[in-house]
C-alpha cells in the first residue's frame, strides 16, 4: 500500500499510466499476488452486495431496539423542500441502508458497518446522474478503497480510536474521491475532495445513544453523503482546501488522539449523555 | 491495524450493526468452532469490556452463538442464531465478566465442548471486522485468522519444529509466518503456522502422528 497520498501521487506520475484505477489495480496485484481478474471479480461482488443491501433496505421493514428510530427513513419519500430530488433520494438511500445495518441486515463495511450507508448511496446516485457505466463504478470503488487504506494506515478507521470523523468522515472522503474520479476529475482534484471532506467533518465525535449503532449514527450517514457531494462539487470546480491532504490526515489523527474517552464509542458523552439518551439507555437495558 | 489491500477497507461483507461488535465477534466464534472441528453441544461465552456493556443492542450475543454454529459474518441466519442453537442442540451461557486490563475492550473468552473435544479461546475484535486470537487453551497466541492456520501443541524439545516444517514442505505448502509460545511448567509449547493454501486432513494427521506432538488444530479460512 502507498505510504501517503504524496507517495501515491509520485508513483502514479512515474508509472505513466493514464487511468488512476488501472494504476491502483497494478499496485494491488503487486502487494497481494492476486490477478486482475480476481481483483475485479471481488470488486464486482462488493458492488453487487451494496446494490442488494440497498434493495433490501428499501423493501424490508427494519426492527430496531430504539423504538423512536424505526421507520424514520420512510419519511424521506416525500417531495423535497430544499434539496433537489436526486439529493433527497441519496439521503433516503443512505438512511435506509444505515437502518438496515442497525437491524442486522447484510451490508459491506465501508470502512465500517456503522458508516456503511454512505458509499453506496453516493456511488449509485452519482452513477445514475452522470450516466456512467457499471465498469466505471467498479473502478471508482477501487479508488475509494485505496483512499480508505491510506487514511487507515496514517490515522485510524475506528470510532473507538478516532471518533466518528474516522468512520463517517472517512466514508465521506472515500465516496467523494470515488465520484470525483467518476466525473473525470484529476488526481489533484480527488485529493482536494478528500481534504475538504475530512476538514468539514474534523472533530466529529462518536457518541452512540445507549452504545448502539442507531442514534445518531444513522443520521450521521446523511451528513457523510451530503458532504461527499459538496466536497466533490467544490473540488471539481477548482476550489482548493489549501492544506495538502497528507497534512489534513495527520491533523485528523491528532484530533482523534486528543478526543476524550467519553467521545469515542463508549456511549458516555455527547448526544449519548443527554437526559433523553440516558432515559433510552435505562429503558433498553432494564427490559 | 495495517491495511495492505483495498479490500481490507472495503471488502468485508457482514451482518450489521457493528463491524467490531457483530462481525468481529462472529469471526472469533467461527474460528473457535473450526478449531474444535465440530458443532459444540455446550458453550460458555464470557464477555469482556465493551462487549459485556453493550452486547445486547449490537447483537454480539447472537453473532457469537452463530459463529459457534459455524455461520460466517455475512450469514443472514445470525439474526435468528438462538433458534438455530436450539435446533442444533447447542446449550450456551452468556456471562458478563472482566478478563483483566490487558485485553482489548472488545474481547471474549469462549469455552466450548463436544464429548471429549474441548477448547478455550480468547479473541479480540480490533475494528472493521478484523480480529486477533489472543489465547488458546491457556497459551498466548497472536494471529489474525486471515490465512489458513495450523495450531500445534507439542513437547518443548529440540528438533520438533523442523520435523513439522518438513511435513509441510512435503505437501508443497508455503509458510507465511510462524510463531511459538511456551509453557515452561508443562514443558510444552504451542506453535501456530500461517500458510497460503487450504490445510488438508492428510497434512494435519501426518503432523499429529509425529513423536511428541500432542494436538493439532486446523483453521481453514
Amino acid at each position: 500500500m502507498f505510504e501517503s497520498f504524496i507517495h501515491f501521487y509520485d508513483e502514479f506520475i512515474k508509472s505513466k499510466i493514464d487511468d488512476i484505477a488501472e494504476f491502483i489495480i497494478l499496485e494491488e496485484i503487486h502487494t497481494t499476488g492476486k490477478t486482475k481478474e480476481e481483483i475485479l471479480e471481488r470488486t464486482n461482488k462488493i458492488y453487487e452486495t451494496m446494490k442488494k443491501s440497498l434493495e433490501n433496505a428499501l423493501s424490508e421493514k427494519t426492527i430496531l431496539p430504539i423504538e423512536e428510530a424505526i421507520g424514520q427513513s420512510d419519511k424521506l419519500t416525500s417531495a423535497p423542500f430544499f434539496l433537489d430530488e436526486d439529493m433527497k433520494e441519496a439521503v433516503y438511500w443512505t438512511m435506509s441502508i444505515a437502518e438496515y445495518n442497525s437491524g442486522m441486515g447484510v451490508i459491506v463495511a465501508c470502512p465500517t458497518a456503522g458508516s456503511s450507508g454512505v458509499f453506496p448511496a453516493v456511488l449509485f446516485k452519482a452513477e445514475e446522474k452522470l450516466k456512467t457505466s457499471k465498469e466505471k463504478s467498479l473502478k471508482a470503488l477501487i479508488v475509494g478503497g485505496v483512499v480508505g487504506a491510506i487514511i487507515g494506515n496514517k490515522a485510524t478507521l475506528s470510532g473507538s480510536e478516532g471518533g466518528c470523523q474516522a468512520e463517517v468522515g472517512v466514508a465521506s472522503a472515500m465516496s467523494a474521491a470515488a465520484i470525483t474520479y467518476l466525473a473525470g476529475g484529476s488526481l489533484s482534484q480527488i485529493f482536494e475532495a478528500i481534504s475538504l471532506c475530512l476538514i468539514n467533518l474534523m472533530g466529529l465525535v462518536c457518541d452512540p445513544v445507549a452504545g448502539l449503532v442507531i442514534s445518531p449514527c444513522i443520521k450521521r450517514n446523511t451528513i457523510g453523503v451530503m458532504n461527499a457531494f459538496l466536497a466533490s462539487e467544490l473540488a471539481l470546480s477548482g476550489v482548493s482546501s489549501i492544506i495538502p491532504v497528507d497534512e489534513v490526515v495527520a491533523a485528523m489523527s491528532n484530533v482523534g488522539k486528543k478526543m476524550a474517552y467519553e467521545l469515542k464509542e463508549t456511549g458516555l458523552g455527547g448526544i449519548a449523555n443527554t437526559p433523553t439518551a440516558r432515559e433510552i439507555r435505562k429503558r433498553i437495558f432494564e427490559e | 491495524m495495517k491495511y495492505d489491500s483495498i479490500f481490507d477497507v472495503i471488502g468485508h461483507i457482514m451482518v450489521g450493526p457493528s463491524s467490531s461488535h457483530t462481525a468481529g465477534a462472529c469471526r472469533i466464534a467461527y474460528v473457535t468452532y473450526q478449531l474444535l472441528g465440530d458443532t459444540p453441544t455446550q458453550a460458555e461465552i464470557i464477555l469482556h469490556g465493551s462487549f459485556s456493556e453493550t452486547y445486547k443492542g449490537h447483537g454480539t450475543d447472537k453473532a457469537i452463538v452463530a459463529g459457534l454454529l459455524g455461520f460466517k459474518p455475512d450469514d443472514e441466519r445470525i439474526r435468528k442464531a438462538f433458534f438455530f442453537a436450539e435446533e442444533n442442540g447447542m446449550k450456551f451461557r452468556i456471562i458478563r465478566s472482566d478478563l483483566g486490563g490487558d485485553f482489548h475492550p472488545n474481547s471474549v473468552l469462549l469455552r466450548i465442548k463436544k464429548e471429549n473435544k474441548k477448547i478455550e479461546l480468547i479473541g479480540s475484535s480490533i475494528g472493521g471486522g478484523n480480529i486477533i486470537i489472543k489465547e488458546i487453551d491457556g497459551y498466548e497466541a497472536g494471529f489474525n485468522a486471515d490465512l489458513p492456520t495450523l495450531i500445534i501443541v507439542h513437547k518443548d524439545l529440540p528438533g520438533i519444529i523442523s520435523k513439522i516444517t518438513s511435513v509441510i514442505a512435503k505437501h508443497k505448502i508455503n509458510i507465511d509466518s510462524m510463531k511459538l509460545t511456551k509453557n515452561t511448567r508443562k514443558r510444552e509449547a504451542l506453535t501456530w503456522i500461517e500458510v497460503n493454501s487450504i490445510i488438508s486432513e492428510e497434512l494435519s494427521s501426518e503432523i499429529e502422528q509425529l513423536e511428541n506432538v500432542k494436538l493439532v488444530r486446523v483453521l481453514n479460512v
